[in-house]
């Protein structure tokens, strides 16, 4: 039977995941892309790499540490952070989470520090056992931070394995991008650019492909979130999704780092910002899909410490970070060691 | 809202909070509460709602609900069927379901479910991540912006501890909302679920809703497809509160 519905009362909820949640879940993600970039070089012995890895160590330190500030920025009760630890939850993604990211951050920095301090062969076991250890508590955050969000019934766009794939693909391909951005700071060098682009280029690839074979499952009505998706991009958020992200964040990049062209910055910092726009649309946007009510919430955003400022305050902690680790890490051994 | 009120309101937040949940709580932290004897739930006759929102307003004055925000509101349609036009209710609130989504993904224990079926929150450890927010399949829940936590419908804990019955139910005019307890046969909501043709929200999830409808239209029971109310939360609030 065809029906026709006018909504005539219902109430608007407010989205509660808010930018704090989507800077976290950016920053955590580029994190672990950034230690995933070290592994080859420090782990797996691959010593032509060793100047990617650092830099990918750089990456993962500055954009790891500022991520728990994000976190509990997004509590609406951040000084209760501690009961996370008095009431261990088994049944929660979250509350191994609180124990996953603090496992993750410690073990990265020692990893980094193990690779920084390093000035003997004989240290490289123990290198390797810290980046061992970072490897698997960093794919536990990966695997937390994407469930956390599979296993809502409640929003059929997040109810799904394509989100947390997703998540690590494009952490990997933004990774790979600040790699690249930092690299033309930090000394240009040509083969670790090389390096990084062919990277970004693979995860940008498969995170298009992925993207797309998720909306066209959608499309085919073989998953519900991929339809989702596709009202997402088709009819409530046409701009953000396909313009901003699959566009100007996956498709121009990848031209980019196709060819031999001198806009390997550029694409690694489009890259960045299609990882980040991954998640303001999936967070946002799904947040903007009502449960119940018919319509979309259309999300404005504020200049308030909740929008914009949330977003800026928590890139300027990076920045200073960066600066710091930059200023006081020796970031090319090879260089200051010549 | 003026100044004097809201301080009021807060005062009430609090002492509802107090005797309704961490005073509880911090008696015994021998959670879940409420006696294995019951199995409260409720049922809303939607042939007998007339949409008047004094159940809305009832729930909103018993449990200081802060403005904009609603533990129960009545949703309300025009529904065009083979060219006939009707107007449809539907009462929503938490639905103390038997398998709550929200419960289990709480990272604290601060959202539990009573032995009687009633979902509460410990407002006093509730770290306010949201994540039962998003959990919840029905919008139930929201974050109280004065107590910073998540807040739901509690089905009046405070009232039917007391043995009287919800607020929403105490005032509604034609008598639509039914409360009872289903482990007690004979009670008025045991009878209706085994006479009266009852639905559930969204059956489908597997929640076990315990908020059963007399006369819900299949179009309402999911998401609803249709022309969204022209009513804004956000809009609404920036015109009624001067800057």
């Amino acid at each position: 039977m065809n029906t026709q519905i006018i909504e005539m009362i219902n109430v608007s909820r407010e989205i509660t995941w808010n930018s704090w949640a989507v800077q976290y879940f950016f920053l955590i993600g580029i994190s672990i892309g950034g230690m995933l970039l070290s592994m080859p070089a420090f782990v797996f012995r691959r010593r032509e790499l060793e100047s990617m890895g650092r830099i990918g160590l750089v990456v993962a330190l500055s954009t790891g540490l500022v991520a728990p500030v994000a976190l509990v920025s997004d509590l609406h009760q951040p000084a209760r952070f501690y009961q996370f630890y008095l009431h261990f939850t088994p049944s929660s993604w979250m509350s191994w989470g609180s124990f996953f990211l603090p496992a993750y951050l410690l073990s990265l920095l020692a990893y980094a520090f193990s690779v920084y301090r390093a000035a003997a062969d004989r240290e490289q076991a123990v290198i390797r056992m810290l980046g061992g250890i970072t490897l698997l508590t960093g794919l536990l955050v990966a695997l937390y931070t994407g469930s956390e969000m599979g296993i809502l019934i409640s929003r059929p766009l997040w109810n799904t394995a394509w989100l947390g794939v997703l998540f690590l693909i494009t952490a990997m391909s933004g990774a790979a991008g600040m790699g690249l951005l930092l690299n033309r700071f930090l000394g240009n060098d040509e083969f670790t650019a090389l390096k990084l682009k062919r990277y970004m280029f693979i995860y940008l690839l498969l995170g298009i492909v992925l993207q797309l074979t998720w909306m066209f499952a959608g499309l085919m009505g073989l998953s519900q979130s991929g339809e989702q998706l596709m009202r997402l991009g088709e009819e409530y958020l046409p701009l953000d999704m396909l313009f901003f992200g699959l566009f100007l964040g996956g498709i121009v990049p990848l031209g980019l780092s196709a060819g031999k062209s001198g806009y390997a910055w550029l694409a690694g910092f489009l890259a960045v910002f299609g990882a980040w726009m991954f998640r303001w649309n999936m967070f946002i946007g799904g947040q903007g899909i009502p449960k119940n009510a018919a319509g979309f919430y259309f999300d404005e955003l504020t200049f308030g410490t909740e929008d914009v400022l949330g977003i800026i305050g928590s890139l300027g902690l990076w920045v200073v970070l960066l600066l710091l680790i930059i200023r006081f890490l020796p970031l090319q051994k090879r260089k200051t060691q010549a | 809202m003026d100044k004097s009120r809201r301080t009021f309101f807060k005062g009430v937040a609090a002492v509802v909070g107090t005797t309704a949940l961490s005073g509880e709580v911090k008696a015994g932290e021998n959670r879940p509460m409420g006696s294995k004897d019951h199995r409260w739930a409720m049922v809303v006759d939607l042939r007998k709602c007339i949409g008047c929102q004094a159940c809305t307003v009832a729930c909103i004055h018993e449990n200081a609900v802060p403005m904009g925000h609603f533990r129960t509101i009545v949703s309300t349609y025009e529904l065009k069927k083979n060219g006939e036009v009707s107007s449809a209710m539907l009462p929503r609130l938490c639905n103390h379901c038997d398998n709550p989504p929200c419960v289990p993904v709480c990272p604290v224990k601060a959202t539990y479910q009573r032995h009687d079926g009633i979902v509460v929150v410990d407002n006093s450890r509730c770290v306010g991540c949201s994540y039962c927010v998003q959990a919840c399949p029905y919008d139930a829940r929201f974050i109280n912006p004065e107590t910073q936590t998540a807040d739901k419908c509690t089905f009046c804990v405070h009232r039917v501890e007391a043995g009287l019955l919800p607020a929403c139910v105490e005032t509604c005019v034609g008598g639509a909302r039914i409360f009872g307890d289903l482990k007690d046969p004979a009670s008025h909501v045991s009878r209706l679920l085994r006479e009266a043709g009852t639905d559930v929200l969204k059956q489908e999830l597997g929640t076990k809703p315990h908020v059963y409808y007399i006369g819900l239209d299949g179009s309402l029971k999911g998401k609803v497809e249709g022309q969204p109310a022209l009513w804004n939360r956000k809009d609404a609030l920036a015109e009624e509160q001067p800057a």
